[in-house]
C-alpha cells in the first residue's frame, strides 16, 4: 500500500481530509456533549443529596 | 389494544424509556462502530477514484449520508413533537429536543464538506444555489428551534413551543429535495435513486450506503443518550430517576 498516495488523493488531499476532519470533529463533539452532561448533573444531585441529609439530621 | 401499541403506551413512561433505553444504547453503538468501520474502508480504501472527479469525489461517502441525516432527523424531530403536542407525552417532547443538536451538527457538516467539495470541482466554495441556500436555511432553522428551546423558562412549555416552531419550518423540507428538479442551478440532481436506476457503481454505491446506515445508527444512539440525560435533570425530583443513578434523597416524590 502506498500511504504517501493515499494521502495525496490524488491531489485532492486537504479537501478530502478536510472534511473528513469536519465530519470526524463535530460528531466527537456532538457524542462527548450528554457525556460531559450527564457528569455536570450527577455532580450537582449528589451535592443537593449531601444537602438534604444535612438537613434532615438537624 | 394490541401489543404494539401497548409497548408505545409503555415507551411513554420515563422510567421505562429511562430502562429500555439504556439496554439499547451499547447494541447501538457497536453496531454503529461496526458499519462505519466498514463504509470507510470500502470508501477510502477498496472503491476505485472517479473517472472525472478523481479522489475528490470520496467526500460523497460522509457529505450524502450527512445531508440525508439532515433532512431524517428534522423530519423525526417533527414526528416526535406532534406526539409530544397531542398526547402531551414528556418523553415524546425530550426526544424532539434532543434530535435539533444532532440535525444542526449534520446540517453544518453538509454544508462545509460541500464547500471543500464544490472548491476543486466547480471553482468555488459557495454559490448561491437553490440546494445550497435552501439547506443553509435548513441550519438556520435548526438553531431556531434550539435557541428557541433554551428561551423559555419552564422546560416543558419550551418544548412545546420549540416543537411547533419545528413544524412550521417543515415546509423547508420538500423545498430542500425538489431544489435541484425546479431550480436547474447548480448542484446536481440525486445519485442514489430508491426505485430505479442508480447512477453510481456497486463499489461506490455500497459503501454510501453503509455509511447512510451508519450516520443512522449514530442518530439512534446519540439521540437516546441525550434523551436519558435530560429525562433524569428533568424527572431528578422523582424517586425512580433518584434510584436509576443510586442518588437517592431523603422527602422526594414518589
Amino acid at each position: 500500500m502506498d500511504w504517501q498516495a493515499f494521502f495525496a488523493m490524488g491531489g485532492y488531499g486537504t479537501f478530502v481530509w478536510g472534511s473528513y476532519a469536519v465530519f470526524t470533529v463535530i460528531l466527537l463533539w456532538i457524542l462527548a456533549a450528554p457525556m460531559v452532561k450527564k457528569r455536570t448533573l450527577m455532580k450537582e444531585l449528589k451535592q443537593r443529596q449531601a444537602l438534604a441529609r444535612r438537613r434532615s439530621k438537624s | 389494544m394490541n401489543r404494539l401499541t401497548l409497548w408505545f403506551h409503555k415507551l411513554g413512561s420515563p422510567e421505562y424509556f429511562y430502562r429500555f433505553s439504556g439496554r439499547l444504547i451499547p447494541w447501538l453503538a457497536v453496531a454503529c462502530a461496526i458499519v462505519l468501520g466498514w463504509g470507510l474502508y470500502r470508501g477510502l480504501f477498496v472503491a476505485p477514484p472517479d473517472y472525472q472527479q478523481g479522489d475528490s469525489y470520496r467526500i460523497i461517502f460522509i457529505h450524502v449520508p450527512s445531508a440525508w441525516m439532515s433532512l431524517f432527523i428534522y423530519v423525526a424531530m417533527c414526528v416526535s413533537g406532534v406526539v409530544g403536542i397531542v398526547w402531551r407525552i414528556k418523553v415524546a417532547e425530550i426526544v424532539a429536543m434532543a434530535s435539533a443538536p444532532i440535525g444542526a451538527a449534520f446540517t453544518a457538516i453538509t454544508l462545509v464538506t460541500g464547500a471543500l467539495w464544490g472548491r476543486p470541482m466547480w471553482g468555488s466554495y459557495w454559490v448561491w444555489d437553490a440546494r445550497l441556500t435552501s439547506e443553509l436555511v435548513l441550519l438556520f432553522i435548526y438553531i431556531g428551534v434550539i435557541g428557541l428551546y433554551q428561551a423559555i423558562e419552564d422546560r416543558r412549555s419550551a418544548a412545546r413551543a420549540a416543537s411547533i416552531l419545528a413544524l412550521v419550518g417543515l415546509v423547508n423540507i420538500p423545498i430542500i429535495h425538489f431544489s435541484v428538479e425546479w431550480w436547474a442551478t447548480l448542484h446536481q440532481g440525486s445519485t442514489v435513486n430508491l426505485m430505479g436506476e442508480n447512477a453510481i457503481h456497486p463499489s461506490m454505491l455500497w459503501p454510501l450506503l453503509a455509511m447512510a446506515l451508519a450516520t443512522k445508527l449514530f442518530y439512534a444512539f446519540n439521540v437516546l443518550q441525550r434523551a436519558r440525560v435530560m429525562l433524569l435533570d428533568q424527572e431528578s425530583s422523582k424517586r425512580w430517576a433518584q434510584r436509576a443513578i443510586g442518588v437517592e434523597m431523603p422527602g422526594s416524590t414518589v
